[in-house]
């Protein structure tokens, strides 16, 4: 086996572990987003209601 | 001076009802547009995850592309301008996903500086509604909540929109400079730039060829035991009293008989195909 068999190549291995971090990074901030937006979807809602009930009184 | 509800304050420092109204309602339009902005970065961020993925798959294609031009010794020139061409294609995608990450990440941006124009005016009615008007009290308080959540939210998503971009321009570097360290084509820089394929490659085609020698050593062994039981069978045929039926496993004494009494069973057979 070659000495250099487990080593890795200093570019496309850079290049390769670089995207997957910035796709790791993306699928944390996308939960991040859905989650808080689908917290502010049921804030807004809520503000709705909140809304409409001073507007009755 | 206490501020009464429906009236107007005389120094006109206070605003009445109706102008607390119109703040809730303008402040709630800004948190609404800070929301569009929002489901503008979802989107983007749709895109920009979709094209990441892509570039990935891109770069391990890629590799294994390369790799297989490094199984010649003598790589063809068409071979690895085939590789390179995927390569460029590789580094336009990724310019492409860094313009990506920089509109999510200027979405953000321009998302935090909506909320921050609320912030002042969501405590400012905060503290008008508790202490004169409790009636917009409520409605006051679950704006500042949603100010409050919606800010977190961009807190900590900017960061990490500045983390991928910054991370897509490395990967676009990278391999841009890789490129261009092997745009002369020589043999040599190719190997330099996909070096960890070559091993790659080496590796397997070794297994490849330990498993093909192990297959061909059992093989072997195989025809050796075939020939042994062979030869076996043949010392023990004509070693074998006259009428006693030959090379029937466990029914044959030992051939000299040393060392067991008469008629002790030997061992059995060796083992293989019959005969």
């Amino acid at each position: 086996m070659p000495t250099n068999a487990r080593t890795p190549a200093p570019h496309i291995s850079t290049v390769r572990s670089t995207i997957q971090e910035a796709t790791s990074d993306t699928t944390e901030l996308g939960d991040l987003l859905a989650a808080a937006l689908a917290a502010d979807d049921q804030q807004r809602a809520a503000t709705g209601r909140g809304a409409n009930d001073s507007g009755d009184r | 001076m206490m501020w009464r509800p429906g009236g107007s304050d005389p120094a006109g420092e206070l605003p009445t009802s109706p102008g607390i109204a119109r703040r809730l309602e303008t402040i709630g339009r800004i948190l609404d547009e800070s929301r569009d902005l929002l489901d503008t970065a979802v989107d983007r961020h749709t895109s920009l995850e979709a094209s990441l993925r892509r570039a990935d798959y891109q770069t391990r294609d890629l590799q294994w592309d390369a790799a297989k031009v490094l199984l010649d010794d003598d790589p063809s020139q068409p071979a690895m301008r085939t590789v390179e061409a995927a390569g460029n294609q590789l580094i336009g995608d990724l310019r492409r996903t860094q313009g990506q990450a920089e509109d999510l990440h200027d979405t953000l941006r321009q998302t935090r500086r909506h909320l921050e124009h609320a912030a002042p005016l969501v405590r400012e009615l905060t503290q008008l509604t508790s202490d004169q008007d409790p009636e917009h009290a409520v409605a006051a308080a679950m704006l500042a909540t949603r100010l409050e959540r919606l800010t977190t939210l961009v807190e900590l998503a900017t960061p990490l929109a500045e983390n991928v971009t910054s991370r897509v321009e490395q990967a676009h570097q990278a391999l841009d400079g890789g490129l261009m360290q092997v745009g002369d084509r020589s043999a040599d820089t190719f190997r330099q730039f996909w070096n960890i394929d070559r091993g790659l490659f080496d590796t397997a085609r070794e297994i490849a060829h330990a498993r093909t020698s192990t297959i061909y050593g059992a093989d072997l062994t195989e025809h050796a035991v075939n020939a042994t039981t062979l030869t076996a069978a043949y010392t023990r045929d004509m070693q074998r009293p006259q009428g006693y039926s030959p090379s029937l496993p466990g029914g044959y004494p030992h051939p000299a008989g040393a060392g067991r009494p008469a008629g002790t069973p030997g061992p059995g057979a060796p083992a293989g195909p019959s005969i």
